[in-house]
């Protein structure tokens, strides 16, 4: 195509020469990273009463920094019966919290908390930390087995029993065929255990798998503030005359504003990532980087994987959305012909989308479709999903979304072509 | 080399802004006259290409006006273009080169000779924005010249000229007028009397004087007499 290389980067210096997109990335870099910030501000209080002393006060910066630490011991070890047992002889201690109900102002409720006996770890950092280590592993446990099953008779047989029939349910729950439950058996059967505990449940890798999806509105964003406008407003400028009559002006021109339009929106995206990335990392530390996503997500999930590779899939997966968000707003701008319409619209989209985050799973099709769209993709529901794409073989929705995402682009490109091409009838 | 009009006519709503004009226009200067509303800017888009027809058909040379071919071979002044304001000028024609088809060698010869055509070169690493409006006249007429066309139209081209650039900026479309076709749309009467050979008057979509004038005859006078205005102006 003659001149292209040319005219996109032309189409590029258009673009950065909008200050609007510059200010809207950097305030979307500063929310990406103030994210895990907010994790470190702020204070723990311990009234006098419990301590029977002075109130305890940490600040939540000194929390994570100490619980980095494992003041408890457990990182590395198995998740195995030892380790159920010691917890559960940790967890002794019940306390009874009265709360209100939920929608009922007028009602309370009891609720039972069972915790490491604070008497016994003392009323310290590392005590908090000590209670808070074992309390997450008695969680892991007691989400599978039940209240009921957590006593001295409880073994790693058992909870590892009770993660499978977890799972069944969930394939039931999926609606997924005989082909789909057997695939996913095949890939639990990789799954080594007892799984190795981390000692560090709160790390960054987690937090950045955790809050990816928040980066991905992030991302629709800032498509949307920089690229609604990107074709109407040649019009706007009154230079789409000059333009529609040059020779390229057709098929090299599109070609190079749709690909000037899918650099800005993955380098947008790319920084926005980044920044979050940073922000989890560098403040809430790395430490949880090889720990399995049963431990620190879902235990029924059937697949090996670390949280480290879950929250690299995950952004990944989003930059790649970053190309069809782009496509997407560009079709809508060329649509409307107008770059406030074009916002408007997008914005209305990307409303519903955060609106509806789920269609009802007896609608297997529609709600697989739904929960694929990239705006809609992700949280930690793309955990819990385990249907299927049948595309030659069987894919995982982590699999099969950047590839339909992909065609989308591509289809989204011809209609904006298709688009730009007829024309002007006034 | 011939610019054929067939029947072209261009409808919006009620209004017929373009009504079953047909030409054809050898080589020289078509100087095109009419009153605001009587369908010259309209008839100008639709030989460029921008407006779709609602009937009839321009072609030059045999190449339909919606080919790559003919776009290839056009120049076109808007009367009323934009710009990018944050491009400096030498930036804006080598975009537009980059759209005419030219090369990057060809794109930087032209730019930095129409540049000093139509006096631009001082200002040429300076920002569009800055310009006066003279100034962005004289680039775009600068962006039309890139790629040598042999069909030119130009929708007032000398508006927002000084006089001495406005007598530049003639005696250059009448060298032009020698190789290629131009149709010159224009308010001022004197820039289609010094240069054109043929002259349209356009009235209500439809052409109401198509050919040369009396040369001893004045051409205001000449044009207000199709609107049967010379009694008011005597």
């Amino acid at each position: 195509m003659r001149n292209f290389g040319t005219l996109y980067r032309f189409e590029l210096k258009k673009l950065c020469h909008r200050k609007m997109i510059w200010v809207a990335l950097a305030i979307l870099a500063v929310a990406a990273v103030s994210l895990p910030v907010t994790q470190v501000t702020g204070k723990m209080y311990v009234s006098n009463d419990a301590t029977g002393g002075e109130d305890q006060v940490w600040t939540h910066y000194e929390l994570i920094r100490r619980q980095r630490q494992d003041p408890a011991g457990l990182d590395g070890r198995p998740l195995d019966t030892d380790l159920i047992q010691e917890t559960i002889g940790e967890m002794g201690y019940i306390s009874r919290i009265t709360m209100p109900v939920a929608g009922n102002d007028n009602a309370e409720q009891t609720v039972t908390v069972r915790q490491a006996d604070p008497d016994e770890l003392g009323w310290t950092l590392d005590g908090y930390i000590i209670r808070g280590e074992y309390g997450d592993i008695y969680n892991t446990v007691w989400s599978m087995v039940g209240e009921e099953a957590m006593t001295e008779d409880l073994t790693a047989e058992d909870y590892y029993a009770a993660v499978d029939a977890e799972r069944a349910r969930g394939y039931v729950g999926w609606g997924l065929t005989e082909g789909e439950m057997a695939w996913w058996d095949a890939q639990a059967a990789k799954l080594k255990t007892p799984l190795t505990v981390t000692g560090y449940p709160d790390g960054g890798w987690c937090n950045l798998a955790e809050t990816a999806y928040v980066a991905n509105l992030f991302i629709f964003l800032f498509a949307i503030i920089a690229l609604a406008g990107l074709f109407p407003m040649e019009r706007q400028r009154r230079t789409d005359a000059l333009l529609q009559c040059a020779r390229n002006g057709k098929t090299p021109l599109y070609a190079a504003k749709f690909l000037a339009g899918l650099t800005a929106s993955f380098c947008g995206g790319l920084v926005i990532l980044l920044a979050m990335a940073a922000g989890c990392l560098i403040l809430l530390g790395p430490e949880d980087a090889t720990t399995a996503v049963q431990q620190l997500i879902y235990p029924a999930y059937p697949a090996p994987m670390t949280v480290r590779q879950l929250a690299l899939t995950v952004c990944g997966i989003y930059l790649v959305a970053s190309l069809c968000h782009a496509a997407f707003v560009m079709a809508v701008g060329l649509c409307t012909r107008g770059g406030t319409s074009a916002m408007a619209v997008c914005f209305g989209a990307m409303m519903l989308f955060i609106m509806v985050p789920a269609l009802p799973q007896s609608r297997r099709v529609l709600g697989q479709v739904w929960s694929l769209l990239p705006a809609v993709f992700g949280n930690m529901g793309a955990v819990y999903d385990t249907r299927l794409v049948h595309i030659g073989g069987y894919l995982t929705n982590f699999q099969a979304a950047p590839l339909l995402w992909l065609v989308l682009t591509a289809a989204l490109a011809a209609l904006g072509l298709a688009l730009h091409r007829r024309v002007a009838r006034k | 080399m011939e610019l054929t009009i067939d029947r072209l006519s261009k409808q919006f709503g009620p209004k017929i802004a373009v009504d079953r004009v047909s030409l054809r226009l050898a080589p020289g200067v078509t100087g095109l006259l009419g009153p605001n509303g009587a369908g010259k800017t309209t008839l100008m888009r639709l030989v460029c290409g921008i407006l779709k027809p609602t009937a009839g058909m321009v072609s030059f040379d045999g190449q339909d006006v919606g080919s790559e071919e003919y776009r290839a071979g056009l120049g076109y002044l808007p009367q009323d273009f934009g710009y990018y304001p944050d491009f400096t000028g030498r930036d804006f024609l080598l975009y537009m080169a980059a759209m005419k088809g030219l090369d990057k060698a060809a794109a930087r010869r032209k730019s930095d000779e129409l540049l000093a055509v139509v006096g631009l070169s001082d200002v040429q690493k300076k920002k569009v924005k800055t310009y006066s409006g003279g100034m962005r006249q004289r680039l775009g007429i600068a962006q039309a010249l890139l790629n040598d066309p042999k069909l030119l139209v130009l929708d007032e081209p000398t508006a927002g000229l000084d006089p001495k650039e406005r007598v530049r900026f003639r005696d250059l479309i009448a060298t032009l007028g020698r190789d290629s076709v131009v149709l010159l749309s224009t308010h001022i009467v004197s820039d289609v009397e010094h240069i054109a050979g043929r002259v349209l008057i356009m009235k209500d979509g439809q052409i109401v004087h198509d050919g040369a004038w009396d040369k001893h005859e004045d051409l205001e006078k000449f044009y207000l007499a199709q609107f049967g205005e010379e009694a008011d102006h005597a």
